[in-house]
This record gives C-alpha cells, sequence and structure tokens, in this order.
C-alpha cells in the first residue's frame, strides 16, 4: 500500500481512510487493487470498488475475492 | 470555497457533503487554488447547473455519486488493459444511448460534475476567457453535441453573438438541449438542427459560416474524430477559430476512441488540416499534470485551431 500510495509505511495504519491518508484517491486505489491482483491471483469484482474505503475493508474485500 | 459571494457554488458543496460526507476532500482540491476571478465564473457555472437541477438537486447529486463509481468501474477496465472497454458506437448505443434509466442518471450526474470536476470547471472558464474573446464582434456560433447547453447558453447570452446554432446527431439530446435553454430564458433564441457532422445535410457557405465553433467531449465518443474535425473545418468562416475540448485517457461508459497524449491530439488536429492556434492541458482533480501524465489520469486537452 505504501509502494502503490508513495508514501511512508508508518503513515498507513489500520484505521487509515481517504480521509486520513491525502494521497488515498479513488485512481490510487485502482493500482492498489491491481498490485493486490497480480500478487495475490485473485480478481477483484469492480462492483466491489465502492467498499473499499478502509483498510480492514480493503482486506476483507480481498479475502472474500480469494474464496471467489 | 467562499460563503455568501458564491451562494449556489456553496448550495451544491451542502448538498454533495450531506449526502456523500466521504467526497468534502475531493470537493476541496476540486476548487483549491482558484482566484477570485475565476470562482466568480465558476458560480456562474454553478447557478447555471443548479436551475437545470432545479428543485431535484438531491437526485442529481445521487446520480453524480452514482456516476464516480460507473467511472471507477471504467478505470479499472482501463488500468488492467491499457484500452477503454468499448471501441464501437454500435457498442455504446446498445450499452448507453438505448439504455433510458442509464442515460438519465448519466446525463445528471454529467451535469454535476460540470462544476465539481477541476478538468471540467477549467473547460468552462477556457470557454469564457480564452475562446470567447478571440471571436470578432458580432460573431456567428456553432456548437457540436451542446448537451445540457451550459457552454452554448454562454455564447448565446453573449452581448456580441449575433448567431448561435446547435447541431447534434440525436433528436432526444436536442430535446434536452431546447428545454436546457428554456429553462435559462433562451427559448426560441439558439438555432437547434439534427445534423451528422460526418455528413451534414446543409453545405458549408455563407448561410453556413461560422466565426466560432465548439466542439467539447464529442471527439471521444466518435469512431472517426479527425474525419469530423475535417468536416467541420468547411464550415469555418475566414479566421473563424475552432475550440476543441477532448479528454486524455478517459475511462467512461460510452467513450470508444482513446487519445494517450498530448502529442496524439495535435496529430489529429492538424492531420485534418487544421493549425493549433493554442492547446492547454487540464488535469483531473487532485492531480498536477506531471502526476496525471504519469499515472495516465484524464487530463482534458483544450485546442484552439484555425
Amino acid at each position: 500500500m505504501a509502494d502503490v500510495f508513495e508514501c511512508d509505511p508508518a503513515k498507513i495504519q489500520p484505521d487509515s481512510t481517504p480521509d486520513t491518508l491525502e494521497a488515498w484517491d479513488s485512481l490510487r486505489l485502482l493500482d492498489l487493487i491491481l498490485a493486490i491482483e497480480q500478487r495475490a491471483h485473485i480478481e477483484i469484482s469492480p462492483d466491489r470498488l465502492e467498499e473499499m474505503m478502509s483498510v480492514p475493508a480493503i482486506l476483507r474485500v480481498i479475502e472474500e475475492s480469494k474464496g471467489s | 470555497m467562499g460563503a455568501t459571494s458564491h451562494p449556489q457554488l456553496d448550495r451544491l458543496q451542502e448538498v454533495v457533503t450531506a449526502l456523500w460526507p466521504d467526497h468534502a476532500r475531493f470537493l476541496r482540491n476540486s476548487l483549491a487554488g482558484y482566484g477570485a476571478e475565476d470562482l466568480a465564473a465558476i458560480e456562474d457555472l454553478a447557478r447555471r447547473v443548479c436551475a437545470l437541477a432545479g428543485e431535484d438537486l438531491d437526485t442529481f447529486v445521487r446520480s453524480y455519486r452514482w456516476l464516480c463509481g460507473e467511472m471507477n468501474k471504467e478505470a479499472l477496465h482501463f488500468k488492467r488493459r491499457g484500452e477503454y472497454r468499448l471501441s464501437t458506437f454500435a457498442e455504446a448505443n446498445a450499452q448507453v444511448y438505448s439504455n433510458g434509466a442509464f442515460m438519465r442518471r448519466y446525463m445528471e450526474g454529467l451535469l454535476v460534475s460540470q462544476v465539481l470536476w477541476r478538468n471540467h470547471s477549467a473547460a468552462f472558464l477556457y470557454f469564457r476567457q480564452a475562446f470567447l474573446p478571440r471571436l470578432p464582434q458580432p460573431f456567428r456560433y456553432l456548437e457540436i453535441g451542446p448537451g445540457h447547453g451550459l457552454f452554448l447558453s454562454v455564447a448565446a447570452e453573449h452581448p456580441a453573438c449575433g448567431l448561435a446554432e446547435a447541431w447534434d446527431v440525436s433528436e432526444e439530446s436536442l430535446r434536452q438541449t431546447a428545454a436546457a435553454l428554456a429553462t435559462v430564458g433562451l427559448h426560441g433564441r439558439v438555432r437547434l438542427e439534427l445534423q451528422d457532422i460526418h455528413a451534414p445535410t446543409r453545405p458549408p457557405g455563407p448561410a453556413a459560416a461560422y466565426d466560432g465553433i465548439a466542439i467539447c467531449e464529442v471527439l471521444e465518443h466518435l469512431e472517426r474524430p479527425r474525419e469530423a474535425l475535417q468536416s467541420l473545418r468547411r464550415f469555418l468562416a475566414p479566421g473563424g477559430t475552432l475550440f476543441i475540448n477532448v479528454p486524455i485517457n478517459s475511462p467512461a461508459p460510452d467513450h470508444i476512441y482513446l487519445l494517450r497524449d498530448e502529442a496524439e491530439v495535435r496529430e489529429m488536429v492538424t492531420r485534418a488540416g487544421l493549425e493549433v492556434v493554442d492547446l492547454q492541458l487540464a488535469p483531473m482533480t487532485g492531480y498536477s499534470l506531471a502526476e496525471a501524465q504519469r499515472q495516465k489520469a484524464t487530463v482534458n486537452c483544450f485546442v484552439l485551431a484555425r
């Protein structure tokens, strides 16, 4: 996440959201999704984009995408 | 944003943040750095948008939020594949233009985006501050694909506007433009014609020669945009100016022609037999031009050509 958002990893906290992390916007979230998909060998449905607005939500979508 | 000096901007911001609190930072970024003159012009834009939305501003803002979600889906495809999802008019017609419910929300959302997206508000400013001042007085004006009529109404209201016309290939779109013009008090002041710019039924000549022609966010919807520009060039009066607003790297539900950088835009314009007089770039909200180019984020390209 820090690589994609080009920020200090220490700034990424479990409660980070687009409001607390300046670099987090919709386009950079897509880059994060691509990076996750490549590393985890999954494909995340576009319909789940709106859910991914916090670190826990992103982790949940990743886990659920592994199962689908 | 200002307080009482920009009441319509404030009102729009309030409605958006009430319905979509997470969008507040985006709104701040969208209008950051605009000076007083620009904000006054954008307040005028917001006034027109709010007038068109009327009593249904909440509905329009919900459609705007939905539109942002649809744009993100298209952007994900673009990131994955490096191309737009659709490539033909037939596909766009089947999936978008023929879907009445989709089109209603799409057009409502796009109307709100004219104020809230930096690249869109920048287009309005360029139209007012760079294009219109170049036109002679009086001027004859033609717009292709007028949509909500925002630019068309500004041109038609200009004290030096001697004639304002608009062409569109869709009867329904023209009907909506007519309704929009009536809302802002321009009923009957603009000639609206059903025309395909690839094969217009009116020949170029003294009765069809325009000092200013605007084609804004149309070319990316066409399979043959260069040919469309070639056709339009014939309708420029001597000394006339063509204003082109076309986005680069702009995935959207009905975008079919991908332009990847400024060079491709210049090439398209010059291969259409036109000379580029001015070219400006406006990146999407939250991006510097350099970052947008690096990230292949949307950049709107404003061209004045003759």
